[in-house]
């Protein structure tokens, strides 16, 4: 079933490609074709998390990256979710762990996922994807390895992660049956350095009022675009997003814009309604948290250090705080009006960081929403509830007759 | 520097929050370790926890913003699992006093992990210094904390050798009790108690054969679970949870030069909680644990949102049915608020047994 998605997602892509460019089309091409690459004999397949472990290191390898969350959401955005999610909960999976590893257990369950050869994770973002990943490993009788990533950064932090991302090289490269070449890495490290300046670029592009691109599709690009870290692939799609955005702000070709939003942690997979409501009252999402480029250039020299140093400041791991650094100066360059952080609700980690979100926003006077949506279980999931929420949120964006907000 | 009967120093108190926490370099600071329950008891007041979170860290945060622990020089928080992060966080932010300090705590078990941790070690021993005030952790003083805590989990062992003996009448609640003081009041006082007790529960007159049965899981604060089970005509043989075998289980290698290096081994490698990478090998100890000790069942009971052990739970379920030993799988809320609705299912589960 999965399989043949993707495989339709390929041909309607590769058709709209073949019309004219259009960096969407080839975001979803890409994405479906690296997916199918993992259904193919004789490739290396690594289940792994995109947005937290450093791809590169596969990428240097030509393993296949299957992010299992990311497969998982991609079911939940059909109505085949349900039932999916429904063959882990048979099984004994509580409706309290996340909906997100509920229909990728499912989906491993009911035979849809390709078969791995390796299985890795990180320790960060949440305590129940290592979990999820042990047990896809357990079902598929395959190694599970784990990257842990502590706290702090500190000598030793930043040592034991590197020695960690070493051993798990040679580990990808013997079930690779390949020689792992260090100049290979550096070369993905390269590519990444320069995606990173064109993410810059988009950022920039960003800023225009009215925005040239945001809301889901800017939330979905900036975690699912991480498939594609370390190489040429994400070049492309940054230079042709650009490209594309650049476009726009020249012929002027802007969707109207009233108020700007500051959106954090994930979206909804199914359909919601969320950005069609924020869309009809002309409300931008121009920025996201996850598009926040927080790591500098690294450095290509000491490949596995500087990859070590990105996992360790990537603000999911250590201190909350982490997520609120920054977001005055944010706030002011593009000129947000609000913010909302979307609340799944077995996100733990991120709900119990609602409280320090909220007093901080406080404090720089920026009007703030939870919003309190399953990320992939739309039972329960309430369309005009969440409508008359983000409505009367936006009322409280609008100037008053006496000048505040 | 306050002094007891003008002879010893009154040891400060340092509050922890996980059995990841070496309590020996606490003590080898001068310090009393105290493994802090918060306010499980009490009317469960907002925090700025979120609700679906579990209730043992509510019930810490709770506890401190209710009745901060008086005489408490800090808390040591672990980064047990997101709950446990996320207390830091908040303690740091709308606690402030008792001050926290954080330790991390690897989930792996390898050597990189020990050698990791055991650095980590080290930086709480300065920071107990530096923020809490305590002592200076010298290899004399740690040598001396590591032989107490080694002394009181020989104790304990014998303690529970005797609870694991078929016909026993040694129960599982006065045992866990016994533990819970261990956790609480310290090493050395454990130390007195078992010494103390042990002649007495030698000397006990064996009873007729009862369902035995091994209780695991989280963390468990006191002994109504087993105090009910008991009453119910079974015998809890063994308490594989946070504050029961787990926490007693191993012994510090005390011959070792680096001791920090010993303290670290231990802790990674005694038997694991759910939060540890390894499920494979946990499902496999846990299935060990329950032949070794002839159990006729399992009893698993965890808070609510605890997340490690929830996603866990299916396979071990799994695991016990494979074998044909009956499971039950209970879920508490921390404070035990349905408390008679748990005995209901805990009494149902023994008719199945019997």
């Amino acid at each position: 079933m999965f399989k043949a998605m993707l495989e339709a997602m390929e041909a309607q892509t590769a058709a709209t490609l073949s019309e004219a460019p259009n960096a969407r089309a080839l975001w979803y091409h890409e994405w479906a074709k690296l997916f199918l690459r993992a259904y193919r004999p004789g490739e290396t397949v690594v289940y792994t998390s995109a947005y937290a472990f450093p791809l590169e290191i596969l990428a240097a390898l030509d393993a296949v990256p299957f992010d299992f969350e990311l497969a998982g959401a991609m079911i939940a955005t059909t109505p085949a979710g349900v039932p999916t999610m429904a063959e882990a909960e048979n099984r004994g999976y509580s409706p309290e762990i996340c909906s997100f590893h509920r229909t990728a257990l499912g989906a491993s369950f009911a035979g849809h996922f390709p078969r791995p050869d390796l299985l890795l994770t990180t320790s960060y973002y949440c305590d129940g994807k290592p979990k999820t990943n042990e047990i896809l490993a357990h079902i598929r009788q395959k190694e599970a390895i784990l990257l842990y990533v502590p706290h702090e950064v500190t000598c030793d932090s930043v040592r034991y992660v590197e020695r960690q991302l070493r051993r798990i090289a040679a580990r990808i490269a013997e079930a690779a049956r390949r020689k792992f070449d260090e100049d290979r890495l550096k070369e993905a490290l390269r590519s990444s350095n320069r995606a990173r300046l064109s993410h810059l670029k988009l950022l920039e592009l960003l800023k225009n009022r009215p925005a040239p691109w945001g809301g889901s599709q800017l939330i979905s690009f900036s975690i699912n675009g991480l498939l594609f870290t370390g190489s040429k692939t994400k070049e492309a799609l940054h230079d042709a997003l650009v490209a594309e955005l650049e476009e726009r702000i020249q012929l002027g070709n802007l969707r109207p814009e009233a108020h700007r939003l500051y959106w954090l942690a994930w979206l909804p997979t199914y359909p919601s309604g969320i950005f069609d409501a924020l869309r009809e009252q002309a409300v931008s999402v121009p920025v996201c948290e996850t598009f926040r480029v927080y790591w500098e250039e690294m450095n290509e020299e000491r490949p596995f250090e500087a990859l070590a140093l990105r996992c360790l400041r990537n603000p999911f791991v250590g201190p909350a705080s982490r997520r609120i650094d920054g977001l005055a100066e944010l706030i002011e360059e593009f000129a947000i009006d609000g913010a909302i952080l979307f609340a799944t609700p077995a996100c733990r980690h991120s709900n119990n960081f609602q409280r320090l979100l909220k007093d901080a926003l406080a404090s720089f006077r920026t009007p703030f929403l939870v919003l309190d949506v399953d990320i992939a279980d739309p039972r329960g999931y309430s369309p005009e509830r969440t409508r008359t929420q983000l409505e009367a949120f936006i009322e409280m964006l609008k100037p008053t007759s006496w000048g505040g907000s | 520097m306050e002094w007891e009967d003008g002879l010893k120093p009154l040891a400060r108190k340092v509050l922890y929050t996980c059995s990841y926490i070496p309590e020996e370099i606490i003590v080898a600071a001068g310090m009393s370790p105290e493994r802090f329950f918060g306010d499980p008891q009490g009317s469960a007041p907002e925090t700025p926890l979120h609700p679906r979170t579990c209730g043992y860290a509510k019930s810490l945060l709770a506890g401190a913003l209710v009745h901060p622990p008086p005489g408490t020089a800090g808390i040591v928080v672990a980064n047990s699992c997101d709950a446990m992060r996320r207390l830091y966080d908040l303690w740091q932010a709308y606690v402030g006093q008792p001050a926290a300090l954080f330790l991390e705590v690897p989930k792996k078990q390898d050597a990189d992990s020990i050698t990791f941790f055991a650095a980590e070690l080290r930086r709480l021993a300065v920071r107990l210094e530096k923020d809490l005030g305590g002592e200076p952790v010298t290899r004399a003083s740690l040598q001396e904390a590591v032989a107490c805590s080694n002394r009181a989990r020989r104790l304990v062992r014998e303690v529970l050798d005797l609870q694991r003996d078929p016909g026993s009448d040694v129960g599982a609640a006065e045992v866990f009790e016994l533990c819970l003081l261990g956790v609480t009041a310290g090493p050395s006082e454990l130390c007195r108690k078992a010494a103390a007790l042990l002649p007495t529960l030698r000397s006990r007159a064996r009873r007729a054969a009862r369902p035995r049965l091994l209780l695991t899981g989280g963390i468990l604060h006191q002994a109504n679970l087993l105090r009910f089970i008991e009453e119910l005509g079974a015998h809890v043989v063994v308490v594989d949870t946070c504050q029961g075998l787990r926490h007693y289980a191993g012994l510090v290698d005390e011959s070792q030069q680096d001791l920090m290096l010993a303290l670290a081994r231990r802790y990674l490698l005694k038997p694991a909680c759910a939060r540890m990478e390894g499920l494979e090998a946990w499902l496999r100890h846990l299935e060990e644990l329950a032949r070794s000790c002839g159990v006729d069942g399992v009893v698993c009971t965890t808070v609510k949102f605890c997340d490690p052990f929830a996603y866990n739970v299916p396979l071990l379920t799994e695991r016990f049915s494979l074998i044909r030993i009956p499971f039950l799988f209970i879920e508490n809320d921390y404070r035990w608020a349905d408390e008679g609705q748990i005995r209901t299912s805990v009494e149902a589960f023994l008719e199945t047994i019997d």
